[in-house]
């Protein structure tokens, strides 16, 4: 299936958290800022929703409700998707895992530093 | 009286006559007497030299003993068995010259009078160290005097060796049944004995190989000089080592243990070897790990409370128009959230019902409501996660209930009560009666958000409110992965 390029249309973001209101809250932001959300709380979704698009910027949980999800983040960044990982979980603990590669925003996280990691990922993504 | 008879008592009295000539001449040394069944020995005295010849070889102990106790004659032998200092000790008591356990023993052997050979096994103090004798009793007939004969056979060595036997057995099985893996080196380090435990250590026989070989050691706190022979090598000079975390990539199950040396010495003999103990330290390390993973777990959880507390303060602050407005809708969602929390806590994460939570987050409203807020059937477990989104719905409700809706006015109830629970839905209705009538909010607000959202992590799981004019009525669906019985 023709995976859709969103460049010259709105931007989308895609969450993968499984607290309801965390992620709200991380949509909400993400909304004012222009993005088009999607938010999903399965590794298992995350796969399926992959298949047929591709985000513009994601905003990852370590641990999901079916467990952590090295496959996603592994796709996100071979496809070279700008990512935030969003945890309560230090980076340290996460070396050597696809997860290395995103932007770590430990939770909980105040709205500019939020803001300042979606820069940061953004520019990293012109980067490779 | 016949002449034949006269003649036979003439020929007996010559007989006695010449008896008595003999026996007063020396010339006898034993006459037998023929009475009823036994025949006894008497001794005439002239024998007396070369019984006390013979008991004076015999290598054991011996005593001639009249009933009363009083030594008739003891050998050589026994004064050195009893330690008597006399040079002799004829005519003595037992009770005076023996030491008391003996004059005991010697005593009880002679009571009641004996009929045949007795014997008894006697323990006592000499020089300061146990010795070990058997006695033995026999009836003896010296001259006219009824005696007993007494030996003493010194049995020490035996029941040494079979003390030392049995101690030995018992340190065997001591160290056999050690949970713990014991190995004994020699003085050279080689392996002498190990017990079962030791098997987890290596594979093969062990026996006369150096201990550094069958079980090949890093230490991975230690300095990387120090070597496993070296510390059997210091216990076998008498320096013991203790507690030295040790890993054996090698050993075929557990790989990390606690490693101690100590020197063998036995007895005040020289060092001859040292016994190593090898504690396996696999549990401890799986606790340590568990303990570990709980930190984090708790570290996890605090820090994703605590983003849920900052996203509930942003999405407040988004929705109030004031600053007053904020604050009570703040607090008293963080209320909500303690509410469940502290439930979690007094019943440590287990087994809390939906009646706890919903009655939990009714409580600040009850004082008010009372009697106005009825609850039915609503025993089911569930998990925190549910617990703590049911918490915040039923917070959310209850608030816009006492706003707006039933619990606005005197009249108003609200009905608490599953409406389907069957094996793939359990729906909780929330129903609002008797207030005033309802009509859709015009903007939604963040409340309304918390009730249909919260549970709607799982497909099963998510809310939705009738704005019924009669009153509101929120379907609240619970996860079924989430509920227990």
């Amino acid at each position: 299936m023709q995976k859709v390029w969103m460049e010259d249309s709105m931007s989308t973001a895609l969450i993968l958290e499984d607290e309801p209101l965390i992620a709200m809250d991380v949509e909400m932001t993400l909304r004012e800022m222009g993005y088009d959300v999607s938010v999903l709380g399965e590794c298992a979704e995350a796969m399926a929703w992959l298949k047929t698009r591709r985000p513009d910027l994601a905003i990852v949980d370590v641990m999901l409700r079916d467990g952590p999800c090295h496959a996603v983040v592994e796709q996100l960044g071979n496809e070279g998707v700008p990512f935030i990982v969003h945890s309560g979980d230090v980076s340290d603990a996460h070396k050597g895992t696809p997860y290395e590669r995103g932007v770590w925003l430990s939770k909980p996280s105040l709205r500019e530093h939020f803001v300042t990691a979606i820069s940061q990922a953004l520019s990293h993504r012109h980067q490779i | 009286m016949s002449q034949d008879e006269v003649a036979e008592l003439r020929r007996r009295l010559s007989e006695a006559e010449e008896t008595l000539r003999a026996i007063r001449e020396g010339e006898v040394d034993a006459l037998v007497v023929g009475e009823t069944g036994t025949p006894q020995i008497f001794d005439i005295g002239g024998g007396a030299d070369a019984y006390h010849a013979f008991m004076e070889v015999m290598n054991v102990g011996a005593a001639a003993i009249d009933a009363t106790g009083r030594i008739l004659y003891a050998n050589a032998e026994l004064t050195s068995v009893l330690g008597f200092t006399l040079n002799s000790v004829q005519g003595s008591l037992v009770s005076e010259v023996a030491p008391a356990l003996v004059a005991e023993a010697v005593e009880r052997l002679l009571i009641p009078p004996l009929s045949g050979p007795v014997s008894t096994e006697l323990s006592f103090e000499r020089n300061g160290e146990t010795v070990h004798y058997v006695l033995a009793a026999t009836p003896l007939q010296l001259s006219t005097t009824r005696a007993v004969a007494v030996t003493f056979t010194d049995v020490t060595e035996r029941v040494r060796a079979e003390a030392a036997e049995q101690s030995e057995r018992a340190a065997r099985a001591v160290i056999a049944s050690a949970n713990e893996a014991v190995l004994v080196c020699d003085g050279g380090g080689k392996i002498t004995h190990y017990n079962a435990a030791a098997n987890a250590l290596f594979e093969g026989d062990p026996i006369g190989k150096a201990f550094f070989q069958v079980v090949p050691l890093v230490f991975p706190n230690a300095t990387g000089l120090m070597q496993a022979d070296d510390i059997v090598q210091m216990a076998i000079q008498g320096t013991g080592v203790q507690g030295v975390e040790a890993h054996a990539p090698s050993a075929p199950k557990s790989k990390d243990f606690l490693m101690s040396a100590a020197p063998l010495q036995i007895g005040n003999d020289a060092i001859s070897g040292c016994v190593i103990t090898m504690v396996d330290l696999s549990q401890r390390k799986a606790a340590e790990k568990q303990q570990w993973l709980m930190m984090r777990e708790l570290d996890h959880r605090v820090k994703n409370t605590l983003a849920l507390v900052l996203s509930i303060s942003s999405r407040t602050l988004h929705h109030e128009d004031t600053l007053e407005g904020f604050h009570k809708a703040f607090t008293g969602r963080i209320q909500a959230l303690a509410a469940t929390h502290n439930l979690l806590a007094a019943n440590s994460w287990t087994n809390l019902t939906i009646e706890n939570v919903v009655d939990g987050e009714l409580a600040p409203f009850a004082g008010e409501a009372s009697g106005r807020l009825v609850t039915e059937k609503l025993s089911r477990s569930l998990t925190p996660r549910a617990a703590i989104a049911l918490g915040l719905i039923i917070h959310e409700l209850a608030t816009n209930a006492t706003k707006y809706g039933a619990l606005s006015s005197a009249g108003g109830k609200v009905t608490v009560k599953p409406i389907v629970d069957d094996t793939t839905r359990f729906v909780l209705e929330w129903r609002e009666s008797g207030g005033p009538a309802v009509s859709p909010p015009t903007r939604k607000g963040f409340g309304q958000t918390v009730i249909s959202r919260s549970l709607q992590y799982s497909e099963t799981g998510g809310a939705e409110i009738d704005f019924d004019p009669a009153g509101l009525v929120c379907r609240i669906s619970l996860p079924m992965e989430d509920l227990e019985d």
